[in-house]
């Protein structure tokens, strides 16, 4: 069977986290804390590292990945009930990504172009790279990385050569201890997207090592969210990037490369779509592996066709308008990632505590895994 | 087999979707385009459009003496739909973004920000880093009419003028659309543009950059002279290069000297004394060169240093001081003191933030300037005829 | 005429030739000149001589060669004239004792002068050696035939490959024949290491085929799997070592070449080095070089002869006309066709005025104009010397000028195919720029319908079915994803010889020490 290493599933990790936090973060960090978003960004270590603690616990503890992981913890009926839960929990957040994503490009980039093609060549895209398996997968999130992150960063560094204002950043650190704490979790409600580690490490060639691959990732998100957040704050304000829809996207369309070149927000959204798809790709081949797990298929590719069909109708639905797209941003979303992302592994991890040591099995001899290839 | 009928399907159901392309000879570029509020209470927007030149064909356009841009305009109810209604006029597409001008007219200026300052946000056609001006004593329309020397399109020459000047003259500051409406949505801090006129040289109109609009709130209040402006000028907490200042010869009180600035900053604190009374401390840092001297006394000494030091710092004092005099006749916080406030001292602000405006024409405020002489270019000593 | 038992009843009727062919020779040399004469009938260029030699009695020997393949003072120098004349003065006891059957074997070991001589049973090892140039002796009354090599064939001298010119490093090329080929390689491997393992494949043509490796440096594993694959080929003839790239390849639906080419021995040797085998086939001046991985492509040999920094920047240089070439003609049709903000103003301006009265949509103009250039290009291959600069002419005057100015294309679209094909030209493997010539097409496609967005969505297919092929176990897109750091040093940068402490990594390799470290207190002054 195929390992991945841990640098791959460092990148899967990214790939789950980053783009679509960075996109999204600072404006709900700007909301809750104005100009000392900042502050809780670099807050959210803390919690990150309790997280990553948790998972990797998790996984030294139980001897199967993710779904049947469940039925170690929860017995067979309670887990495969709960591994059904988190199929459609993951379904909803493919969905539900894709839909804000869809909906940035229309807004902001590509006005004439309908939604269902958008969709469709999306979903097009996502099912031919899960039909070549995880293998495959991990070593796209690679090149995904390779290219995304340095231009994240890039995008930072150029719009800061743009017109700041550190003025901006002041009253520093003012901020009520509640919007903190609230866009504290709200920032640490997206590294919940961390939990596919609970499959993926399974397949990892060095597992002891595998929390390193997602305390790196922690380090990249925080700076990048402190990065973008700082950067947005500075170029407009603590007001002004309230108002904006997606802040780090109006300071990429300030940017301009040597009074030539300018206006290259496409370019950038294309490389941020990049990043995307590797996020639904991911949580689709979750939502994939786990209903093979769950009734013993034989593969899980052919899975897809079917569930293309669901995401698209759901992400279609899920959207009628901007409006209601914030509200589901802004409170269910939250709350799905919270409580299956987050509570639910912390409820496993207690558990763990009190489950007796067991020496761990070698993993190619487990299920979930021989099933891979 | 399976894989390639997939891929043919996916072709096929994009192919017969579609999405509208625009193709490229339906279109046009507007290099500048205005807003103005007119007298019949419509909106009325005007795009200044480049003609297609090939490369090569510069030369005969110009020895035919044409104009190398077209300028239309139209009204409507709002802005967006008199921008709109220019497609009853015009056969092509025009493409916003490629605008680096925007220009408002005077009389929308002095009406309400609300007018246009949700447009410039919303739409994303409208690019954020392009540069405004207001436009007093004449319309968009005509402004945008006039041509600029050298430069074909005067929109782009606009924006020139301004760029070079700020490091050339030293006396406005340019300002871009992003920084105009997040100036106008920050509480306690007000924008200024600068304004554009034309004036008249022989029978010839030209355009010329003059002035300073400032607005209070959503309005425009008033504009500040060319002094004034310069005043504002030092008091920007970035630090800006580049400009001139004249100042009185120490030695010849009739003569003048002019001397070259290399870079100014100024830092600005608020403070908040016992009784409630706000100053604000505005001290400025200056360094300039030696320029250029009238009078045949000996000016490069220690002591000649000394003296155009203390009274460049005089000068740059003297505008500052005018500049805001002004500020607070007209009522506008472009110096952002109310933002300074917010700054140190958050609860303060948060008591007085409603009624800031009352405050702010009795905010006192001290000026300390220094002035550094550094170099004196090709010569170190005074030019004397012998 | 003497006739072997169960013979008899079949003499009236002739054994089929395919069994003939299996049979061993006998010890009667008019038998066996009978058999070949059915064997070789119809083969004109046979040449049978019988001859004799000894005294008292005078053994009968027959000499069979193909004429136009072996050397012919060789066989009259080294054969016949040591048996005819110089037999008595080489071996005066050799009356005595030629009854024996160790008759066979002095004449083997003392008496012929060839270097290279064998001995074989079969009809069949009788005509495969002929047709290799070898000469066969058939002693009559003895039966293993001696074979002497006497190879000697009209060969291309070794030349500078035409398709793979370089500014530094070793102009030598391979040529049609294998000998030469594995000799140009041994010279610059002097180790016994060095394997050069012969195969014979193609069932008529049973061409030579050799599979060279290095022995502790080629993973074992990789050897095996190409032998394996190697012997599983049943094809009848291979005529060129892309016959066998077929049957070598991993996925053989993908136009994605797994499979190096090259001419040059020196490159050959470079990757063998690095523990990859290669295989050449007789009668092609081209090696074929496996497992190999796509970022490769952008290595030239020379960079390897060059300082460091400036090689590392052309690798630089060469990625980037990678992407323009794949992509630039699709990203100017999604810019103009739906991202004009992205165009600069002035730019965008000169375009609008060169794109006024040109009557096709941008995206029918790129197609035009790019398979126009694939067909000069074509035709550029085939072209008679002659007519060369002719057509070069008619081709650059007709699109370059007569089309622009005829309103049929625009300049910038001129400029943009021109670009991409000098970029293209720049990737040193020619076989791998085939399918980045035909992607660019589906990319201007999806540039074309979708935009930026397509071009994003193609190109995650494309990388998608990049990184999931492999060669011969090998990830295709190998040091980049998967990623490997040992590996990453040498493929966009190149890596200092001094600084290769280890050789590149394939799987399964052992032996990775390229260099002790030098030691750093050594040469402190």
């Amino acid at each position: 069977m195929y390992r991945i290493s841990n640098f791959q599933i460092f990148c899967i990790l990214m790939i789950l986290v980053g783009p679509i936090a960075y996109l999204e973060v600072p404006k709900r960090l700007a909301v809750l804390t104005f100009n000392s978003g900042w502050l809780a960004a670099l807050l959210t270590i803390i919690p990150g590292i309790l997280i990553i603690m948790m998972f990797n616990y998790i996984i030294r503890k139980s001897q199967n990945p993710f779904p049947l992981l469940l039925e170690e913890y929860l017995g067979k009926i309670g887990g495969k009930l709960l591994a059904g839960i988190y199929v459609i929990v993951f379904l909803f957040i493919v969905s539900f990504t894709l839909s804000v994503f869809v909906n940035f490009i229309i807004t902001n980039v590509l006005p004439d172009i309908p939604v269902s093609v958008l969709i469709g060549s999306f979903l097009f895209l996502s099912y031919f790279i899960i039909k070549n398996g995880l293998e495959n997968l991990a070593r796209l999130s690679e090149l995904i990385v390779f290219i995304g992150l340095p231009f994240s960063f890039g995008i930072v560094f150029l719009a800061a050569s743009q017109t700041l204002d550190v003025k901006n950043l002041l009253p520093l650190a003012r901020v009520s201890i509640n919007h903190l704490g609230l866009a504290v979790f709200s920032a640490s409600a997206v590294l919940g997207r961390l939990f596919p580690i609970l499959t993926i490490a399974y397949f990892s060639n060095y597992r002891p090592k595998v929390a390193n691959a997602a305390y790196w990732v922690l380090g990249f998100y925080i700076i990048l969210i402190f990065s973008a957040t700082v950067v947005t704050t500075l170029v407009y304000g603590s007001v002004a990037s309230t108002l904006l829809t997606f802040p780090v996207f109006s300071v990429l369309r300030l940017i301009k490369i040597g009074e030539f070149l300018s206006n290259l927000d496409i370019f950038f959204i294309g490389i941020w779509i990049a990043g995307i798809i590797g996020t639904l790709t991911f949580f689709w081949f979750m939502a994939c592996f786990t209903t093979q797990q769950i009734f013993n298929l034989k593969g899980y590719s052919f899975l897809a066709a079917p569930t293309s069909l669901i995401i698209a109708v759901v992400s279609l639905l899920i959207s009628p308008n901007i409006v209601v797209l914030n509200i589901i941003n802004e409170t269910l979303v939250v709350l799905v990632y919270f409580f299956f992302l987050i509570m639910i592994p912390i409820i496993l991890f207690i558990l763990a505590l009190f489950k007796p040591d067991q020496p761990i099995k070698s993993s190619s001899d487990s299920k979930g895994s021989s099933a891979i290839m | 087999m399976k894989n390639s009928l997939n891929i043919a399907l996916i072709f096929v159901f994009l192919l017969t979707t579609g999405c509208q392309a625009v193709n490229v000879d339906d279109t046009t570029v507007p290099i500048g385009f205005g807003f103005e509020w007119e007298d019949t209470d419509e909106f009325k927007v005007t795009a200044q459009l480049a003609k297609p030149r090939q490369a090569g064909e510069g030369s005969e356009s110009e020895a035919a003496d044409e104009k190398s841009f077209i300028v239309v305009s139209k009204t409507g109810e709002t802005l967006s739909m008199a921008s709109r209604n220019l497609s009853l006029i015009l056969p092509r597409l025009p493409l916003w973004t490629f605008a680096s001008l925007l220009v408002i007219g005077e009389n929308l200026a002095a009406r309400d920000a609300a007018l246009y300052s949700d447009v410039l946000a919303r739409v994303p056609r409208i690019r954020t880093n392009i540069m405004v001006v207001v436009c007093q004593d004449t319309s968009p329309e005509k402004l945008l009419q006039i041509e600029t020397p050298l430069e074909p399109l005067s929109a782009i020459g606009i924006t020139k003028i301004i760029e070079i000047q700020k490091e050339q003259l030293g006396i406005y500051v340019p300002i871009t659309i992003g920084e105009f409406i997040s100036k106008l949505a920050t509480p306690g801090l007000d924008p200024v543009v600068p304004i554009a006129r034309t004036a008249k040289t022989g029978d010839k109109e030209q355009i010329k950059i003059e002035g300073t609009a400032i607005f209070s709130g959503a309005k425009m209040v008033g504009s500040f002279n060319e002094r004034e402006s310069r005043g504002y000028r030092w008091t920007i907490p970035k630090v800006q290069q580049g400009g001139l200042i004249t100042i009185p010869d120490p030695t010849d009180a009739g003569k003048i000297v002019v001397l070259e600035l290399i870079r100014t900053e100024a830092k600005s604190k608020p403070f908040i004394d016992g009784k409630g009374n706000i100053s604000v401390n505005i001290s400025i840092k200056a360094e300039g060169n030696f320029y250029e001297q009238h009078s045949g006394h000996e000016l490069i000494n220690l002591k000649g240093f000394t003296a155009m030091e203390k009274l460049a710092a005089q000068e740059i004092e003297k505008e500052v001081a005018l500049a805001i005099k002004r500020s607070q006749e007209l009522n506008s916080d472009i110096f952002g003191w109310g933002q300074l406030i917010y700054n140190k001292h958050p609860q303060v602000w948060h008591e007085i933030e409603a009624d800031w405006y009352d405050y702010y024409p009795f905010v006192n405020s001290n000026i300390e300037v220094t002035f550094e002489l550094r170099r004196s270019y090709l010569t170190n000593k005074t030019f004397k005829f012998r | 005429m003497r006739y072997i038992k169960g013979q008899k009843t079949n003499d009236s009727q002739p054994i089929p030739l395919d069994e003939l062919v299996e049979q061993n020779l006998s010890s009667d040399l008019q038998e066996n000149l009978a058999s070949l004469d059915r064997l070789l009938e119809g083969c004109s260029d046979v040449v049978i001589k019988e001859f004799e030699f000894a005294k008292e009695p005078t053994i009968k020997a027959g000499l069979l060669y193909f004429d136009g393949l072996v050397q012919r003072s060789a066989i009259e120098n080294h054969i016949l004239k040591p048996l005819m004349l110089e037999i008595e003065k080489i071996s005066p006891e050799f009356l005595s004792i030629y009854e024996a059957q160790d008759m066979l074997n002095s004449v083997q070991n003392r008496i012929l002068s060839t270097v290279d001589l064998d001995t074989i049973n079969t009809f069949d090892e009788v005509c495969h050696h002929i047709s290799s140039g070898d000469t066969v002796l058939i002693i009559d009354g003895y039966t293993p035939a001696l074979v002497a090599d006497t190879r000697m064939w009209e060969t291309r001298a070794m030349e500078t490959p035409e398709n793979e010119i370089v500014i530094f490093g070793p102009k030598e090329g391979f040529t049609e024949t294998l000998r030469i080929n594995t000799g140009a390689l041994r010279r610059r491997i002097k180790s016994t290491n060095f394997k050069i393992e012969p195969f014979v494949i193609g069932k008529i043509t049973k061409t030579d085929v050799v599979l060279c490796y290095i022995n502790n440096i080629a993973p074992e594993g990789l050897v095996n799997e190409v032998r394996k694959r190697l012997n599983n080929i049943d094809i009848d003839a291979v005529l060129d070592t892309g016959y066998l790239k077929e049957f070598i390849s991993d996925n053989t639906s993908t136009m994605f070449s797994e499979i190096e080419h090259t001419e040059k021995p020196d490159r050959v040797c470079g990757h063998l080095l690095e523990g990859r085998v290669c295989i050449m086939v007789d009668g092609s001046p081209m090696a074929i070089i496996t497992p190999i991985s796509f970022p490769q492509y952008l290595i030239s040999s020379e960079d390897y002869y060059t300082h460091y920094v400036p090689a590392s920047l052309f690798r630089i240089l060469r990625a980037g006309a990678l992407f323009i070439s794949l992509l630039l003609p699709s990203i100017y049709v999604a810019l103009i066709t739906f991202h004009h903000e992205m165009i600069p103003t002035s730019l965008y301006l000169t375009i609008l005025a060169t794109r006024q009265g040109v009557p096709f949509p941008p995206f029918l103009e790129a197609l035009m104009l790019e398979a126009t250039f694939e067909m000069l290009r074509e035709a550029g291959i085939r072209l008679p010397r002659a007519v060369g600069p002719a057509v070069s002419i008619v081709g650059a005057l007709i699109i370059g000028d007569a089309a622009v100015r005829a309103g049929l294309v625009s300049t910038p679209m001129v400029v943009v195919v021109a670009f991409t094909g000098i970029a293209s030209f720049v990737m040193p493997a020619y076989n791998a720029g085939i399918i980045i010539r035909i992607s660019r097409f589906g990319f201007l496609f999806a540039g074309a319908i979708l935009g930026f967005l397509g071009i994003m969505v193609a190109l995650g297919l494309f990388l998608t079915r990049m990184v999931s092929l492999t060669s011969l176990g090998q990830p295709y897109m190998a040091p980049i994803a998967p990623f490997n750091r040992a590996q990453m040093t040498d493929i966009l940068i190149r890596r200092p010889w001094f600084k290769s402490e280890k050789r590149p990594y394939v799987e399964g390799m052992d032996n990775q020490i390229r260099q002790n470290p030098p030691d750093k207190d050594d040469g402190g002054l």
